[in-house]
């Protein structure tokens, strides 16, 4: 990605994210975007049927008006400490392209959904370089507006790759029947 | 010439571009925005001159619009002279390179015989591509009633409706090309027809060389139609279709000159279905070409098979005009529309039953009402069960095409083959016909390949010199069953054990049952064939079929007699889309089991069930051991039972195995429309889908094969 290491002057010139609407909620205190083109739904959390044997940030599915749409949770997805769930607990539904072109559902589990703003090109930059403390591959740039820094996220990478992990295997055992 | 979208962006950008001043990062977006968009049409796509073009510009400005700082005057005179070999590069009539090796293969045109014969045409974007698409499907309608029509003339040479059918099908064909300006499926299309012309005039007759030539005329004319429909499905569009005409194009002037015609030596050219590379379709069953007729006229000995209109000869007006009235109540329909619809009913059902069972509808106890709510039940069942019926088609489809198989293949092989199909009417999901079409084609193969055996060897076992193949449909137990039974030589047990056990995939001390050993031939990588032939024999054959018929949620059974025949029983539900299951509990969560799979249902007794090695367990039933899985273990979840006695245990017949699976709970036996997992959960094992209940909730369906393979989770803590 980047050999400078200062961001302010020559950011990575392929990332820059649009500027646009985003959406903006909250992880653990932390506060992410998603454009808002790509947010199809925003729903309070309802009861989620677990699917065995899926990495454990898969939550399950959700019958969303017929549709079967599997969830993510994000905190577990981005390793953030676990909290309690409260009242404001939302599922943002994104559609996402895969690999292979097709369009999809998800569901992202977040804290709370905060509002709908617009960032334009100058409060944007590009992802910074933690110098692989932090996986970036999931971050498409960083807002800064009102007062607060908000990490953008790569709807298309980060969901894409959820669907292409094998399920993990829970304490395989050597018993094949 | 140009696509009017390629055009308009092209005005943007040369726009664009002339506003734009040095040292400024303003209208750069708009730049970069509008290259990525021309960059991602099939017309520049196609074409390297241009979109090297493209890529420097929109390197270049993309760069300058992040450092924020703009072009130089060199930069944007750079540009400019980048967007003018662009126009250029986008105005050729064709592309100049051929396509970079790193796309998918498109169309490979078959092995030209020694001259690059037959013309080429290709595809436009700015074609008019609906008018195309159409111009496909109405083809292939035309050429299967050529293919039909064909072989009931091998019959019934003089059959005179059927003379007029086929003509008119080519000339239906032909003006279809012709208005679409495709020239050479238009002259192809207009020298068969003349063929059929002269027959139909009583100037020609139609002998044995005639039909292969028009069947071969139909198959490159299919080939032609292929190509197109897979350029419009976007692969390689703008591509030259190039199908060599020439050798029978000649073939044809011959026949028509009354000459004797040229062999056909053009190889495999006339297979029917290219199969693209990079898809498994290369392990499908391909149409293999009809050998040369012989110079001497064939023997009259027909290679015969049940065509739908074929009554006895001539005398009753065949079944054609019949078919043709039947046709005209029919109405053609999008099938996305089609589908759309059905899925709506889907939910519909759902919403009807959440509201009646919602606890406040339940709780008011009101006769108006739940006189009404039952009519709402009875309408919307009826609803379903329509919808549900819209999707189903006759098996026929399917069926008619192992006619022209049979009939090539026998042909091929120099045995004689007879087809007898019954239950065509035999009606089930669309999707299912399309799926079975593969697997019932390669067992067919098999079956002519291997199991009928040639007239002189028939003959000196005391059998007519001419095989049989039965092919049947009919429902059967809420389900659909297909029979093809062939009065060949069976499966040799012997060849197939000592095979298997060659291959590793059985021990050398098991003692199967001849059962067990015919069912080894599903396994992968089996094949006792000694020389490969064709496709078949190749080993990859059966365990292919049986994977697609399980994907069906169906079953296949195999049975066989040494010197008398073998049976194949395929069982398949009536619809992809419902599923009768039963539902289970197991732990906290609720699963749905396949009511087809399932054999029997039991609260086993102390004394049952009893533990191999102290790790694997089997239960007892009717004096057979079978093992027992704990499904709670294979899905990861702490079951709210311990003992199996608790529980209850159900005999599932999955793939070629039988297991008993134990869950907590039967909670039920529901009908329930399966909707897919989506393409997040591809690679997931042991669930093949979900339902949506009656309170709205999911419950994941089980697969009883794909969950019995699974290496056990250690159940986790809730």
């Amino acid at each position: 990605m980047n050999t400078t290491t200062n961001t302010m002057t020559t950011p990575s010139t392929e990332h820059l994210p649009d500027a646009g609407k985003y959406l903006t909620f909250t992880l653990a205190h932390e506060r992410y975007s998603v454009p808002v083109l790509k947010v199809k739904e925003i729903m309070r959390l309802c009861p989620v049927t677990p699917v065995p044997r899926m990495p454990v940030y898969i939550k399950g599915v959700i019958n969303l008006r017929g549709k079967i749409v599997p969830v993510i949770d994000l905190r577990e997805r981005f390793g953030l400490p676990q909290m309690a769930d409260t009242e404001r607990i939302c599922i943002i539904v994104v559609q996402f392209d895969t690999a292979d072109g097709i369009a999809q559902l998800m569901g992202m589990i977040v804290d709370v959904v905060e509002e709908v703003s617009q960032f334009n090109t100058d409060e944007l930059e590009a992802p910074p370089d933690f110098g692989g403390a932090i996986d970036t591959r999931f971050i498409v740039g960083m807002a800064k507006s009102k007062g607060s820094v908000k990490t953008l996220l790569d709807i298309d990478r980060l969901l894409n790759h959820a669907g292409q992990i094998e399920p993990i295997a829970l304490g395989l055992d050597a018993n094949h029947s | 010439m140009l696509d009017t979208q390629v055009e308009s962006l092209l005005q943007e950008i040369a726009t664009e571009l002339a506003f734009l001043s040095p040292a400024s990062a303003q209208g750069l977006s708009s730049v970069v925005q509008a290259l990525e968009q021309l960059g991602a049409l099939p017309g520049p796509r196609s074409r390297p001159q241009a979109r090297q073009e493209l890529d420097w510009a929109h390197s270049l400005c993309s760069q300058a619009l992040a450092s924020g700082t703009g072009l130089s005057q060199q930069q944007l005179d750079g540009l400019q002279a980048a967007h003018e070999r662009l126009l250029n590069a986008l105005y050729l009539p064709s592309p100049i390179d051929p396509p970079p090796p790193a796309e998918p293969a498109q169309l490979e045109p078959p092995p030209p015989a020694a001259k690059d014969d037959g013309d080429s045409f290709h595809i436009e974007p700015d074609d008019d591509l609906e008018l195309l698409n159409e111009f496909c499907n109405e083809g292939r309608d035309l050429l299967l009633l050529v293919e039909q029509g064909v072989l009931v003339l091998e019959d019934n040479p003089q059959h005179k409706d059927t003379l007029n059918q086929v003509f008119r099908a080519f000339h239906t064909f032909k003006g279809g090309a012709a208005f679409l300006g495709i020239e050479p499926i238009k002259d192809l299309a207009h020298q068969l027809e003349s063929l059929l012309d002269t027959a139909r005039r009583g100037q020609l007759n139609i002998t044995r060389p005639v039909i292969d030539l028009i069947l071969a005329g139909g198959d490159v004319l299919q080939q032609y139609v292929d190509a197109i429909a897979r350029q419009l499905a976007g692969q390689g569009m703008g591509q030259p279709i190039r199908v060599p005409t020439a050798q029978l194009l000649q073939r044809v002037q011959a026949c028509l000159a009354g000459q004797p015609m040229p062999v056909d030596t053009a190889g495999p050219a006339v297979a029917p279905q290219p199969a693209p590379i990079e898809t498994p379709a290369a392990l499908a069953p391909q149409m293999p070409a009809p050998e040369p007729a012989p110079a001497s006229p064939a023997p009259a000995t027909p290679v015969a098979l049940v065509a739908p209109m074929a009554e006895d000869g001539g005398a009753e007006t065949g079944k054609a005009p019949g078919r043709l009235e039947a046709l005209a109540s029919f109405v053609k329909l999008d099938t996305r529309k089609l589908d759309a619809l059905v899925d709506l009913v889907g939910e519909l059902v759902i919403a009807q039953s959440m509201v009646v069972q919602h606890p406040q509808v339940q709780a008011r106890q009101d006769r108006d009402l739940e006189r009404h709510l039952r009519q709402l039940s009875r309408i919307t069942t009826d609803l379903q069960r329509n919808a549900m019926s819209l999707r189903m088609v006759p098996i026929r489809s399917a069926f008619q095409k192992m006619s022209r198989l049979v009939r090539d293949l026998a042909s091929a092989q120099h045995k004689q083959v007879q087809l007898h199909l019954s239950g065509e009417d035999t009606e089930l999901d669309r999707n299912i016909v399309e799926e079975l079409a593969d697997p019932l084609l390669h067992m067919m193969r098999n079956a002519v390949d291997h199991g009928i055996e040639p007239p002189d060897q028939r003959i000196a076992q005391g059998k007519s010199a001419q095989g049989n193949i039965h092919l049947h449909a009919a429902h059967q137990d809420g389900g659909i069953l297909i029979r093809m039974r062939d009065d060949g030589k069976g499966l040799d047990a012997r060849k197939i054990l000592s095979r298997a056990q060659q291959r590793g995939l059985i021990t050398a001390d098991s003692h199967p049952s001849d059962k067990d050993i015919y069912n080894l031939i599903f396994l992968p990588g089996f094949s006792t064939a000694d020389t490969i032939t064709d496709i078949s024999g190749r080993g990859v054959g059966m365990d292919v079929v049986r994977s697609s018929i399980n994907r069906l949620r169906g079953r296949i059974d195999i049975d066989s007699v040494p010197g008398e025949g073998t049976t194949f029983d395929i069982f398949l539900p009536l619809t992809l889309a419902i599923i009768d299951g039963m539902l289970v509990g197991v732990g906290t969560e609720r699963f749905i089991v396949p009511t087809l799979t399932i054999r029997e249902s039991l609260r086993p007794h102390a004394g049952m069930v009893s533990t191999v090695q102290g790790k694997g367990e089997v239960i007892s039933v009717r004096n057979k051991l079978i093992p027992l899985v704990r499904l709670s273990e294979k899905i990861g979840i702490p079951s709210r039972i311990s003992d199996p006695c608790e529980g209850i245990v159900m005999v599932v017949d999955s793939g070629a195995r039988t297991r008993a699976f134990l869950v907590d709970s039967l909670l039920g036996k529901q009908e329930v429309v399966i909707k897919s997992l989506g393409e997040t959960f591809k690679h997931h094992k042991g669930m093949s889908g979900a339902a949506i209940m009656g309170d709205g909730r999911v419950a994941l369906i089980i697969d009883p094969d794909a969950i019995g393979q699974l290496p056990t989770a250690q159940a986790l803590a809730a």
